[in-house]
């Protein structure tokens, strides 16, 4: 772990000796202190794996450490509970990233590559919508789901998850589309294509990097929401997987070892999906977008 | 936007022209319906909505008379939004240091010598970002139980023979922010680090270079150089925490409800009361507007006191 590779030893004076060996000490220090920030970090989720794996019992007698045998029925009892909420999710968070994307890209395209009327005017209505708290529009957006009747109903998320996804996405996209090379657009042009061929046949498929971390953006959002989902869903089978979590008490009081796996369960899709993105095109593009 | 003005036969330049321009504001017209639609329903409608019944008395379905800026007085005058601003301020300190801290870390990890290991600590302490906010909050919720036995912290000072430290941390009214605060400790959250990290990756080797030339300590250079030239991503960070804190309120209401007794009640937690277990929306939209118009003129005064963060964005967009 230590960078010093040259032996105190070899150096011929005292001083430069003594140096080394401070430069040695300040650089075990630094070691120590990161890896002791990073235990600390990761303290509450070892707990959290740890308590997953042992029955109330075990848990009580050894505290700290691993207890066997390990309980694995846990995880089937904690599935069994949620992977409704999970489907439920899913639901949502797919709806609501489809339909952000089409929405955001159709009008991305024409901010960037189409000469309108009023399109400043058209730009800046969207834009002002990024100043807006979700917090403003909390109980607006509460009532027309009770007058669209869309109460207990996941279209009540998925609706306003996109509307509230849109602005951001359009900014972003529109940035990338007007980005693009004209000569593209103006090859398509002289061969008659229409603007939705130029959309669907030349913008999307360079678009894919971007669209995706639209795509993450929005499933993280829709995904780890809690308010929205608490106000509109009634029933149990309805719930998401953050509400059901909430709400999710392992059928006891002392059951803190599904309730534990439930939470590790619940952790895997967006694992999954980030380290996907992560490793795929879009780490490239999300890694120049902060160098 | 109807087309058939320009069929009256007459092919000039002009008539085509203006055909042209047409055909290309109906394409765009189309483009941007059902983006407009969304926005027109649920964004534009409800916040008209909501600002507009800050002036009446009003439980959301039926208004029942007009109070002028009534609402707005009673919540001037309202002991709970003192007590929730109060422990807002609390909570404002806190998690602005906690969301800037990890600039310190993310020159540790910036300062090691070998790729290899940066590369290794970085990836780890980003990590976390992949476990919901809500699972890390629950876990929280496990370590401040207040059983003795199964609460982690609890436990932690037993092992330690400091029994009669242990306690419901969440349950005592002195207590309740400073626990609040310290979850997730040590708050090394991951967009923050990736974005300070990124800025600090900016810095250009040659001046970093230099730096050591003139003999400049680590410290030196951390207040001189990479402060001023990271200034920018702290302030994204900062903008961003700051709009965060001043509205959601879900940590809160999942942790504590603003108990015990109010003594960590937030605005935004008052607002969902009023307006959802109090069916008072006209008040609740009130505390709305309020919190809109605070976090708009922070924003601003952040732009006009300092540099724009989206300035480097911008540049870099333009090349």
């Amino acid at each position: 772990m230590t960078e010093q590779t040259v032996d105190p030893s070899f150096t011929s004076s005292p001083d430069a000796a003594q140096a080394e060996l401070g430069a040695r000490f300040i650089g075990s220090l630094h070691h120590a202190v990161l890896l002791l920030l990073l235990f600390l970090t990761f303290f509450p989720f070892f707990i959290a794996i740890l308590t997953s794996l042992k029955s109330f019992q075990q848990l009580l007698v050894n505290f700290w450490l691993p207890a066997f045998p390990l309980q694995l029925q846990n995880y089937v009892m904690a599935w069994n509970e949620i992977y409704r909420f999970i489907i439920n999710s899913s639901l949502v968070s797919i709806g609501a990233v489809t339909g952000v994307l089409l929405c955001a890209s159709l009008a991305a395209y024409a901010f960037a590559r189409i000469d309108f009327a009023w399109r400043d005017a058209a730009y800046y209505l969207v834009l002002s919508l990024l100043m807006i708290p979700a917090v403003l529009t909390l109980i607006g957006r509460y009532l027309l789901i009770v007058q669209f009747g869309l109460m207990n109903s996941l279209w009540g998320l998925i609706l306003p998850y996109i509307a509230g996804g849109i602005a951001f996405a359009v900014f972003l996209l529109t940035g990338f589309f007007s980005d693009l090379p004209e000569e593209l657009f103006e090859a398509a042009r002289m061969d008659g294509g229409t603007e939705l061929q130029m959309y669907r046949l030349i913008a999307l498929p360079l678009s894919r990097p971007i669209m995706a971390i639209v795509g993450l953006l929005t499933f993280l959002s829709s995904w780890n929401d809690y308010v929205w989902p608490l106000l509109v869903l009634r029933s149990k089978e309805k719930f998401t997987l953050m509400l059901g979590l909430a709400t999710f008490t392992g059928n006891s009081q002392v059951m803190f070892g599904p309730l534990m796996a439930g939470y590790v369960i619940a952790s895997i899709p967006t694992a999954i999906i980030i380290i996907l993105m992560m490793r795929t095109f879009a780490g490239a593009a999300l890694v120049g977008a902060f160098k | 936007m109807s087309v058939q003005t320009a069929d009256a036969g007459l092919d000039s330049g002009l008539w085509r022209g203006r055909r042209r321009a047409l055909r290309r504001n109906l394409t765009a017209f189309l483009f941007l319906l059902p983006t407009f639609l969304f926005l027109a329903i649920f964004m534009y409608q409800p916040t008209f909505n909501v600002i507009y019944h800050t002036l009446f008395r009003w439980d959301g379905f039926t208004v029942e008379r007009f109070v002028g800026f009534k609402n707005y007085i009673t919540m001037v005058n309202d002991p709970n939004m003192h007590i929730a601003t109060r422990n807002l301020g609390w909570f404002f300190l806190g998690w602005m240091l906690q969301r800037i801290s990890p600039f310190l870390v993310a020159e540790l990890v910036f300062n090691l010598k070998r790729e290899r290991t940066k590369y290794w600590y970085r990836t780890l302490f980003v990590l976390p970002m992949v476990v919901p906010f809500l699972v890390t909050i629950m876990i929280w919720k496990f370590i401040y139980n207040p059983l003795p036995t199964i609460g982690v912290l609890n436990r932690m000072l037993g092992s330690f023979g400091l029994e009669e430290w242990q306690t419901a941390w969440l349950s005592e009214p002195s207590l309740v922010i400073l626990a609040l605060l310290l979850v997730s400790f040590p708050w090394i959250s991951g967009w923050p680090f990736m974005i300070f990290y990124a800025g600090l990756q900016q810095i250009p080797n040659e001046v970093l270079d230099a730096s050591v030339m003139d003999g400049c300590n680590v410290w030196q250079r951390m207040v001189r150089i990479d402060i001023p030239l990271v200034v920018t991503s702290i302030q994204l960070v900062a903008i961003q925490t700051m709009i965060g804190i001043i509205q959601d309120f879900a940590f809160v209401l999942i942790m504590t409800a603003g108990g015990p007794a109010k003594a960590s009640l937030v605005p935004g937690l008052l607002l969902f009361m009023a307006a959802f277990r109090g069916d008072q929306m006209g008040y609740g939209a009130t505390i709305g507007v309020t919190m809109f118009i605070a976090i708009f003129i922070l924003t601003l005064l952040s732009f006009r006191y300092t540099t724009s963060p989206f300035a480097r964005t911008r540049r870099t967009r333009e090349t």
